[in-house]
């Protein structure tokens, strides 16, 4: 009985891993150069499709792991057997079959007159074989492929990327990333000149950012998601100034229970101080010696008025001239009172610079969610201004065709007011269900009217509020319904008489709490 | 013996061999081979070749018994078997007594064989297959080893008898005997036109011979070697899905099974020569033309525009891969 020497089948087995080790590669590599090929595909799709291609780098990294995780696999779960290994080591190791032949006579375990001379000679032949000369790492001939996929992939961004077959929904999505651009500039352009006037220092200095950003996105050749990400990193930026304007804003706002109802009411607010302190500081500076009682009067007021919004420093400041005022020292409380003034400005300017960076996100994330929604809003965006142009071009008595306010024929945003525009739809429908927060009598009305000839304008008209009683008890809410109030009431129009019903309501919901 | 002796042998009887034949290096060698083999050469060569010398010259190295038979037309087969005549003893008694032909010997030289007619060549059938002779309902074992040695002229066909496929398949190797070259000429003259001609030595003995018969087939054969035979020998035959493009164009028959078992017996004989104890795939190859080639039958086809059944072979190599692995 011959057994196989354990040189010869430790050879054989080494050969065998190196050759699994090999084959696995190969497949590992095709494996790679099949992904690689459908992300290229899928760049080249980016010509058609609003779809992004992987960047170079990402692709990089995405083959080479495949063709790791295809190879560990495949040489987990395909290992070349030892009589294969033997049978290709004798081939390419110009072994005549030494090898294989030993294998099996060993494995058959016969006992011919030869057998014992053949382990022996397999053994020895075996033993001094180099395998990385027998099976040396051969790249196959299609892996060329490779480098070819990434020098495309690299060169994509540089040469193709962006471009996008006219009517395509690339095309379209690229048309609304331009028009967002265009927007997103235009309203840069009035929050620059809002700037300019006020001190805001963050607005002023987030606004030619933005401004940046849209010429970027029209100028640029953008794929969505890097408009996406560009919008994304600045509106990230905005928020941090954003951040830190109303951390410097809850540092110097007083000290009281319950949330602050909304800034938009603390900023009138403000106002309403700033010239009612300024109006006196002028008096006292201009007469001091001028009805001081009338003046403590005003300061009573203005005190009373402020009391809950001001911040301590501001009162106290109020309370000094207060002091001095009744001392008779007008000169020392007009002091006292622009002190108060200088501060209030401050606060106020910090208001300004919170709602203006707040306008800012906001301006953004319109313009994200239009890019985000892709096709769908450029095809909407497309469809209106052709209808608009078309429409123009129907209504149009003479050669100046009429001119439209942008969006005006857009469908209306949902909500209860849906269906604002005029000529469309029914009121009922339109106003929607009633809200079970406030349960106010409602006065369904419709304008009517023919349209003329000339410009034709459409906008929302909030018409006057009715005061009646809610029918809901006040409690406390949940804070993104205070958000929501606060957008709200800074968005819409609101008449005065309505928005004091509303802030009152919110005052007494604050002192519940 | 060892495979050492063996090679020894082998070498010693082929130098002997060398001595009196110049040239014909793998003529000797594949006569050597097939013997050893246990099998029989069919020799195609021009007269003068030296084919005729090259028998004697083994039968006296291997101290062997020697015939030669000059096939004829009139030849017949008891001629080569031989017959049975009447004798009388002393008392006047008449009985038949087999007078035993050319064939009850151990190195047959059959001369020109195509020139004796299908019957007569026939005769030869049952000797070269089964080692023995029946004649007159007696059978007659031959002596071991037992190698016939035929040749045949392939200029001169007027008058001759193209050997039966069946007793062509019976030779394990067909070998040609080329022309010598100059240098090989000059050595002819040097050794045969002077009064002391070389004479072969006695180098091994018929025990030794028996002996190296048998360790020939000792040689170990692997799974996927003869898996490559069997392919080759596939690859021969036109109506197989593995034959080559050429067999399938200008081949009617394949070679035979016959022709397999010579591939492997002549590469064990060829292994050991090698110094090896197994057959490689490079035996098989280095051996395919001698045992195929008169076994592959061409068609009319291959006939009309004279292919020669050498290059059906080379291309049967060339598209048969020695491991299917490989192509992984």
């Amino acid at each position: 009985m011959n057994e196989i020497p354990e040189l010869l089948e430790q050879g054989v087995r080494r050969a065998a891993r190196r050759l699994a080790l090999q084959r696995a590669f190969r497949a590992g590599l095709g494996a790679g150069t099949v992904f690689a090929a459908g992300l290229a595909a899928a760049a080249v799709a980016t010509l058609v499709l609003p779809l992004s291609p992987v960047p170079i780098g990402l692709t990089l990294i995405a083959t080479g792991s495949v063709i790791t995780l295809v190879t560990g696999f495949l040489m987990l779960v395909r290992p070349v057997a030892p009589i294969t290994a033997a049978r290709l080591l004798d081939l390419r190791g110009g072994l005549e079959e030494r090898a294989s032949t030993a294998l099996e006579v060993g494995e058959s375990g016969a006992a011919s007159v030869l057998a014992r001379r053949l382990l022996d000679d397999a053994t020895s032949r075996v033993e001094t074989i180099n395998l990385r000369a027998v099976f040396p790492w051969r790249l196959p001939r299609w892996a060329w492929v490779m480098p070819a996929l990434a020098l495309f992939m690299a060169l994509w961004p540089s040469t193709l990327g962006g471009v996008a077959i006219p009517g395509t929904p690339a095309h379209r999505t690229q048309q609304a990333i331009k028009r967002e651009g265009s927007r997103l500039e235009q309203f840069a352009r009035s929050l620059q000149s809002r700037a300019r006037s006020q001190r805001v220092p963050q607005t002023r200095r987030v606004a030619p950012q933005v401004r940046d950003l849209g010429v970027r996105m029209q100028q640029e050749r953008l794929e969505r998601a890097e408009a996406l990400a560009r919008i994304g990193e600045l509106s990230r930026q905005i928020e941090e100034a954003r951040r830190e304007v109303d951390g410097r804003l809850r540092s110097q706002a007083p000290q009281r229970e319950g949330a602050l109802p909304q800034e938009l009411f603390r900023r009138q607010a403000l106002q309403q101080q700033v010239r009612q302190l300024r109006e006196l500081t002028t008096r006292l500076r201009q007469n001091p010696e001028a009805a001081p009682t009338d003046a403590l009067q005003r300061l009573g007021e203005i005190t009373q008025s402020g009391e809950g919004d001001q911040p301590a420093q501001v009162r106290r400041q109020l309370e000094r001239a207060r002091e001095q005022l009744q001392q008779g020292n007008a000169a020392g409380a007009g002091e006292s009172l622009g002190e108060a003034l200088r501060e209030l400005e401050g606060l106020e300017s910090m208001l300004a610079d919170a709602e203006g960076l707040r306008s800012a996100q906001q301006q953004l994330e319109r313009s994200q969610r239009a890019i985000a929604s892709g096709d769908a809003g450029a095809r909407e965006g497309e469809a209106a201004e052709d209808q608009s142009q078309s429409q123009a071009r129907a209504d149009a008595p003479g050669e100046n065709a009429p001119e439209r306010e942008p969006g005006a024929d857009a469908l209306p945003p949902e909500g209860p007011h849906e269906g604002t525009t005029a000529g469309q739809g029914r009121v009922r429908e339109k106003m929607g269900e009633p809200t079970d927060r406030l349960e106010a009598a409602r006065k369904p009305e419709r304008l009517r009217g023919a349209q003329s000839e000339g410009p034709v304008s459409s906008a929302e008209v909030v018409g006057g509020g009715r005061q009646t009683t809610a029918r809901r008890k006040a409690e406390a809410v949940s804070p993104t319904i205070v958000a929501q109030a606060d957008r709200a009431m800074e968005n819409a129009r609101t008449p005065g008489r309505y928005r004091a019903l509303v802030r009152r309501y919110f005052e007494r919901l604050a002192r519940l709490r | 013996m060892t495979p050492e002796e063996f090679t020894s042998s082998f070498d010693r009887i082929r130098a002997e061999v060398r001595k009196v034949i110049v040239g014909h290096e793998t003529l000797i060698d594949h006569v050597l081979i097939a013997f050893l083999a246990g099998g029989h050469v069919l020799l195609e060569g021009v007269p003068g070749l030296g084919k005729t010398l090259l028998v004697k010259t083994l039968a006296q190295a291997l101290e062997l018994a020697f015939s030669r038979i000059q096939f004829t037309p009139d030849l017949m087969p008891a001629d080569i078997i031989g017959t049975n005549v009447v004798m009388q003893d002393a008392e006047g008694r008449r009985y038949f007594e087999f007078q035993r032909g050319p064939v009850f010997t151990q190195v047959l030289l059959a001369d020109e064989i195509n020139r004796a007619t299908p019957k007569t060549q026939s005769a030869l059938l049952e000797a070269m297959q089964e080692h023995a002779v029946t004649a007159a309902g007696n059978s007659f074992q031959l002596e071991e080893p037992f190698f016939v040695l035929a040749t045949q002229n392939p200029i001169e066909m007027e008058g001759t008898y193209p050997l039966p496929e069946a007793q062509l398949d019976r030779f394990m190797f067909k070998v040609k005997a080329e022309f010598p070259s100059a240098a090989d000429l000059v050595e002819i003259i040097d050794r045969t036109t002077v009064v002391e001609q070389p004479h072969p030595a006695v180098v091994a003995s018929r025990d030794v011979i028996r002996q190296m018969l048998r360790l020939a087939r000792e040689v170990e054969v692997a799974s996927h070697v003869k898996a490559y035979a069997a392919r080759l020998i596939l690859a021969t035959h036109p109506g197989d899905s593995r034959s080559a493009n050429m067999a399938r164009r200008y081949v009617r028959y394949g070679a035979s099974p016959r022709a397999v078992q010579a591939l492997i017996l002549t590469g064990k004989v060829r292994a050991l020569i090698a110094g090896r104890a197994n057959i490689s795939f490079g035996d098989l190859k280095a051996l395919a033309l001698p045992s195929l080639r008169h076994r592959i039958i061409l068609n009319f086809e291959g006939e009309a525009e004279g292919v020669d059944p050498d290059a059906v072979i080379l291309n049967a190599l060339d598209e048969t891969p020695e491991l299917e692995e490989a192509k992984a």
